[in-house]
């Protein structure tokens, strides 16, 4: 049996997923972003990584708080951090290091010292995950908080190769991206972020960003170690620490933003295009030159 | 981050390379349109067809590597809305537009459309075809989180192997379009004039020649000038037996039958169609290993 179609009938087949694709495509785009865009001055979190017990009750906190299932994990015999990484489920790890040589035969006087530090997103104030994003399934919240919107998440994975130190991760039940969100949601119901309110020693400090510079600006003038304040241009979570962070594994980065980063490398690029091209010039000039010489050189 | 775990795999490392050659074959066949006119119709058609259906293959292993897109297939529309400030989102645009210009140039070739206006089009498709080329090495240039991949020479590194594979597969193809569509001319035609074709692949030697010297200087350099990962592809791993095995199948060998071929000068046509398509055959299959070896490095060293 053979169906007719008139040519209306046609038409309006042939229409329909021409008006119903944008209509998904606006759905898709505007529909689901978060309720709160636009707040007032940046909130940060300063971790004094020597005051850090190593209770581990922020890991347990931002599990409780965000409703993350916990995971199979593995002993590391190296040292006590467990889970060792990031993933969509884990948005918080606490770094154990014994630092230094212990001195055996002069107990108290080593160079031994036990740190930890808890590590999560950064909360860059131009996160390389935001700039890269293809959707704006990321983005920056205006009072510090980078966050993400699961629905308009295609999961290409290029945040997850953008952030220097690989914290957001894809979540395969979800269908997306997924990462520490500062607890956006208790801040604006007035609260700190999980993990800050459950810390026990004020490792981890919730408060403004102008704040949080100005502690660790006087933490740099008495000789310690910052983490967050310059890097890739600042971030909403600055570290203070007595010992070097390279020691805890985080990466030693510029100060130069996701965008000028980009930026310089296209003028990086471009810059050796031109050189390339300048010298391919140059040899194919000089190649012809003496081609013509020994040509002419043959002819007499 | 170990193999097993890697975010961007081998259908990622597929995009790039088609990516980069459809990019490539379109340059290569619009230039010699415009640069050689009739005696390259064969070698312009067929990089033409080929950088089409190149990048149609690179879009669906695109697609396949989404992650949401089986859950949500049309939220990859809104990979258009954050021009210019993703590089992403430029990709997006630049390869839907080449598609667009690949396809209406494959269309004029096709239908006998008109002279002038299809090298109007390849000159765009040129600037489009060189733009999807680098872009595919920007787009690993510019994740921060690896620096394995933060060097400006990687994209140049893609440009010239975008150029190289896609000469190679544009010449790879014509003796293919002539047995299996022997109507589409002027394939056939060439073909069957051996001493013709043996000419064109002869000549196109030398620019094979200098491209693969490029790329050789270019990667040397990255490993030279590269941020403490290079040992990988040095000693010790998988990853480093497969870098081996680009450079020789890749690099070295291609630029043996290079030698081969303009210094001793093979008396017989076949001799040198062989020899010629064995090296296009190596030289795609280096491309694809390249991309393969520097996206997964760049993502150990995450």
């Amino acid at each position: 049996m053979t169906m007719k179609m008139t040519r209306k009938e046609f038409l309006k087949v042939a229409a329909t997923p021409m008006i119903i694709a944008p209509l998904a495509f606006e759905g898709l785009s505007k529909g689901t972003r978060s309720p709160v865009q636009e707040l007032g001055t940046q909130k940060a979190v300063l971790v004094d990584v020597r005051r850090c017990i190593g209770c581990k009750g922020c890991q347990v906190a931002c599990k409780a708080w965000n409703k993350l299932p916990a995971e199979q994990t593995e002993v590391n015999d190296k040292e006590y951090t467990n889970p060792t990484y990031f993933s969509s489920i884990t948005w918080k790890v606490v770094h154990f290091k014994e630092i230094g040589d212990y001195d055996n035969t002069q107990p108290g006087t080593g160079g031994l010292k036990w740190r930890m530090l808890a590590d999560n997103c950064k909360h860059c104030i131009d996160p390389s995950c935001v700039s890269v994003c293809p959707t704006g399934a990321l983005w920056k919240r205006s009072d510090g908080p980078v966050l993400y919107d699961i629905n308009r998440c295609i999961g290409c994975g290029y945040c997850e190769m953008a952030c220097p130190w690989g914290i957001p991760h894809f979540d395969e039940e979800l269908h997306s991206i997924r990462k520490c969100t500062m607890c956006f949601d208790r801040i604006d119901q007035g609260l700190e972020p999980a993990c800050v309110a459950t810390c026990p020693t004020d490792t981890l400090q919730f408060m403004t960003l102008e704040e949080a510079k100005r502690k660790a600006q006087e933490a740099e003038a008495e000789g310690l170690h910052t983490y967050g304040y310059s890097e890739v241009g600042g971030t909403n979570w600055i570290y203070i620490s007595d010992v070097p962070f390279s020691e805890f594994g985080l990466p030693e980065l510029s100060s130069v933003t996701h965008k000028n980063y980009q930026y310089n490398l296209l003028t990086r690029f471009a810059g050796v295009g031109l050189l390339g091209g300048a010298a391919l010039v140059v040899i194919k000039t000089y190649a012809d030159r003496r081609e013509t010489l020994s040509r002419e050189g043959g002819g007499e | 981050m170990t193999m097993s775990e890697l975010v961007w795999g081998p259908i990622m490392a597929g995009y790039l390379f088609f990516g980069g050659l459809a990019g490539g074959a379109y340059v290569v066949s619009a230039l010699a349109d415009l640069f050689k006119g009739e005696d390259y119709e064969a070698l312009s058609k067929s990089g033409t067809y080929v950088s089409f259906f190149s990048i149609l293959i690179g879009l669906v292993l695109l697609v396949l590597d989404l992650k949401r897109f089986q859950v949500a297939p049309l939220g990859i529309l809104n990979a258009y809305r954050r021009f210019p400030d993703s590089i992403l989102t430029v990709g997006t645009w630049t390869i839907t537009g080449f598609i667009a210009i690949s396809l209406v140039t494959s269309i004029l070739w096709l239908f006998k459309g008109n002279a002038l206006a299809r090298k109007i089009v390849e000159i765009v498709g040129i600037i489009l075809g060189l733009t999807t080329t680098a872009y595919t090495g920007l787009l690993l240039a510019f994740a921060r989180g690896a620096t394995f991949w933060s060097s400006p020479l990687l994209p140049w590194t893609f440009v010239v192997s975008g150029t190289l594979t896609g000469l190679s597969i544009t010449l790879f193809m014509i003796p293919i379009f002539a047995v299996f569509m022997p109507r589409i001319k002027p394939f056939w035609e060439l073909y069957n004039e051996k001493s013709k074709f043996a000419e064109m692949v002869g000549q196109s030697q030398k620019y094979v020649a200098v491209l693969i010297v490029i790329e050789l200087v270019l990667v040397i350099i990255e490993l030279a000038t590269g941020h403490g990962h290079v040992e990988i592809l040095l000693t010790g791993s998988i990853l480093s037996l497969i870098f081996y095995t680009y450079l020789m199948i890749g690099l070295v060998a291609p630029l043996g039958i290079s030698y081969y071929t303009t210094m001793m000068k093979p008396t017989k046509d076949e001799t040198l169609i062989l020899f010629s398509m064995g090296q296009y055959a190596l030289i795609l299959m280096g491309g694809l290993l390249l991309r393969y070896v520097i996206l997964t490095a760049g993502q150990i060293f995450h």
